[in-house]
């Protein structure tokens, strides 16, 4: 009866005397270890044991008969068995002496772990692969585990987080209230996002700073409970946000003014209009000349207004193909654009070309950065001097187009040269004629070009240097020349 | 009583369209118009000698962005004057503006002379009800 159910046992289980000799072992230990009984039956034990423990194992046998209490084998160490055909299974042995009347028995019971094992590794793997720095920390804080992004995310080795508190993650300023923060999650455990609502950073192995995602979920061990979470640097998605305010706040801004700089015209045209009326009506004709002939010209700034402001959204919206240009010739067309108004404000036009041949960009933008300069020298000339000019350069710098336009005009104020570039800046209140748009739209311009815009300005006059790649930005021409 | 009028702008189409504006306005006596601080001033200095010919205005309408001498320089000078000649009585100063600027209306909120601060452009009618002429 005994027999019968040590055989069909569902436990593998087997009997081995003092000499290590076994005794008896069950259908279970046979079919694990890949043997019929018989073939085990008289055999020492060490036929079981994987070659590189088979010669500590009979000492080991040994120091169990001089202290032969019920308990497991091999604490705290992996322990694994030989099967016939050469494979290693992971198991765990329990061992117990039982007094027969032929002498001491070792009666041990065998548990195969691979299906533990391989949910372990099943769950390390899926740890491992998460596209997220993933971390386990248990519910004391300490780090338990931390996958491969969290090593490379965080600059740290396996060895120098397994063991820490989590806390060598989290800023200086927060770190003293964490732990209050992982104990409040261990007593009311749920799923959830970590600080909602608010930007957390993380902090790397170099002291730099990064805002996170993080996302925590409990689960319970035999040991406890346990807290995995999850960590994803947000830097982009923060970075796009930022950028977004700020364009939003620029169009905000751009709105205001510009409806601002809409209105104004208009309501002089009102007002002049009504005055006409008046003044026809008195007879006063000559009054009423000179009123219409002020709308010609409110209403002719009025239009280039709304013209910059067509340009500063086509120069945000559309791109132009690039291709072969002169630059002596676009600036010659430019010029002629201008030519009235060179004549008018009686400033001369000079030219010094050191470079004349092709160069690849986009004709249009090119066209207005040219055309912007040259009309601020024009708008900004100095009356008090007797001889006024605007001088273009041009000539080859490394792979680039460096275009300079200078001018001996009023000059920028030194106090407000920081906001040249800004939406909106103007310098020179006795001139009514700046938008205020012309300077920004020439910066947006070279920006789309990929190049870079510089002046200098003295009450001399001023000196815009405009370096334009030679090709696509996306070619990295401009990079490797400036 | 009628009320004498002090225009300080360098924008002759908008000084213009104030002249018109304010002509037809009853309660408005004698406009004058100087085109920056400085001018204002000189003007302040002159209207204050009781035997010239100089009328002192009871309002001024003041811009901010002018040549030469802007509305601040100009105010903080005037202010400055008003203390050392026991002469002067004060104007009443509109500030008439095309900045929205939070600084520039704080700073001229800083001044005791200045009653509002009114954004350009402003029509007419708008600009009547705003300056207390009565």
């Amino acid at each position: 009866m005994f027999r019968e159910i040590f055989q069909h046992s569902p436990v593998a289980m087997i009997l081995v005397d003092k000499a290590r000799i076994i005794q008896l072992a069950n259908t279970e230990v046979a079919r694990l270890f890949g043997y019929s009984s018989d073939e085990l039956i008289g055999k020492p034990i060490e036929i079981l044991v994987p070659l590189r423990s088979k010669s500590a194992h009979p000492s080991l046998v040994q120091s169990y008969l001089e202290d032969p209490t019920p308990r497991a084998m091999g604490a705290g160490r992996n322990l694994f068995g030989l099967r016939k055909n050469g494979d290693e299974i992971p198991i765990e042995v329990g061992l117990k002496p039982i007094t027969t009347p032929e002498g001491v028995r070792i009666l041990s019971s065998i548990i195969d772990l691979s299906f533990r094992i391989r949910a372990e590794e099943k769950f390390r793997a899926a740890f491992e692969a998460a596209p997220n720095a993933m971390i386990m920390v248990d519910g004391k804080g300490k780090i338990v585990l931390a996958n491969d992004q969290t090593l490379q995310v965080f600059g740290y080795a396996e060895d120098e987080l397994i063991g820490q508190a989590i806390e060598i993650l989290v800023p200086e300023d927060v770190r003293a209230k964490h732990p209050g923060y992982v104990h409040g999650f261990v007593e009311r455990p749920a799923a959830r996002a970590m600080g909602t609502g608010r930007v957390l950073h993380a902090k790397r192995k170099d002291g730099s700073l990064f805002p996170v995602e993080i996302g925590l979920r409990p689960f319970s061990g035999t040991d406890g409970l346990y807290v995995i979470g999850s960590v994803v640097d947000i830097s982009e998605v923060v970075r796009i946000r930022r950028n977004l305010e700020e364009r939003n706040e620029e169009l905000g801004q751009f709105t205001y003014r510009t409806s601002h700089d809409l209105k104004a015209p208009l309501i002089s045209i009102q007002g002049l209009a009504k005055y006409i009326a008046e003044d026809i009506r008195d007879g006063a004709y000559a009054e009423a000349t000179a009123n219409a002939n002020k709308i010609v010209a409110i209403s002719g700034r009025l239009q280039s207004t709304i013209a910059t402001i067509l340009s500063l959204m086509k120069a945000e919206n559309v791109n132009e193909e690039a291709s072969a240009i002169r630059i002596d010739a676009v600036v010659e067309r430019c010029r002629d654009n201008l030519q009235a108004w060179f004549e008018d404000k009686n400033v001369e036009f000079r030219t010094e070309f050191g470079f004349c041949g092709e160069v690849f960009s986009q004709a249009g933008r090119v066209a207005q950065v040219i055309e912007n300069l040259l009309s601020n020298g024009l708008k900004y000339s100095d009356p008090s001097k007797s001889v006024r000019y605007v001088c273009v350069r041009a000539h080859e710098k490394g792979a680039a187009l460096e275009i300079e336009v200078e001018d001996n005009g009023l000059g920028i104020p030194k106090n407000r040269q920081a906001e040249v570039f800004n939406i909106f800046s103007r310098f020179h209140p006795q001139s009514t004629q700046g938008s205020g748009l012309g300077l920004y739209l020439v910066k947006k311009q070279v920006q789309k070009l990929g190049g870079e815009i510089r002046f200098v300005s003295t009450s001399e006059g001023t000196r815009f240097t405009v370096v334009i790649p030679n090709g696509w930005p996306a070619d990295g021409g401009f990079s490797k020349t400036v | 009583m009628k009320k004498n009028l002090l225009i300080i702008d360098d924008d002759p189409d908008f000084v213009y369209l104030l002249q018109r504006c304010l002509r037809e306005c009853p309660d408005i006596g004698l406009v004058s118009h100087v085109e920056n601080g400085k001018e204002a001033l000189d003007f302040m200095y002159c209207s204050a000698n009781p035997g010239g010919d100089v009328v002192k205005p009871d309002i001024a309408l003041l811009d901010i962005n002018m040549p030469v001498m802007n509305g601040f320089e100009f105010l903080t000078e005037y202010e400055r004057m008003l203390y050392t000649h026991p002469d002067f009585t004060s104007v009443k100063f509109y500030v008439l503006s095309s900045s929205d600027s939070p600084q520039d209306r704080a700073s001229m909120a800083g001044h005791s002379t200045v009653q509002k601060y009114l954004l350009k452009p402003i029509e007419c009618d708008a600009l009547l009800s705003e300056i207390e002429i009565a």
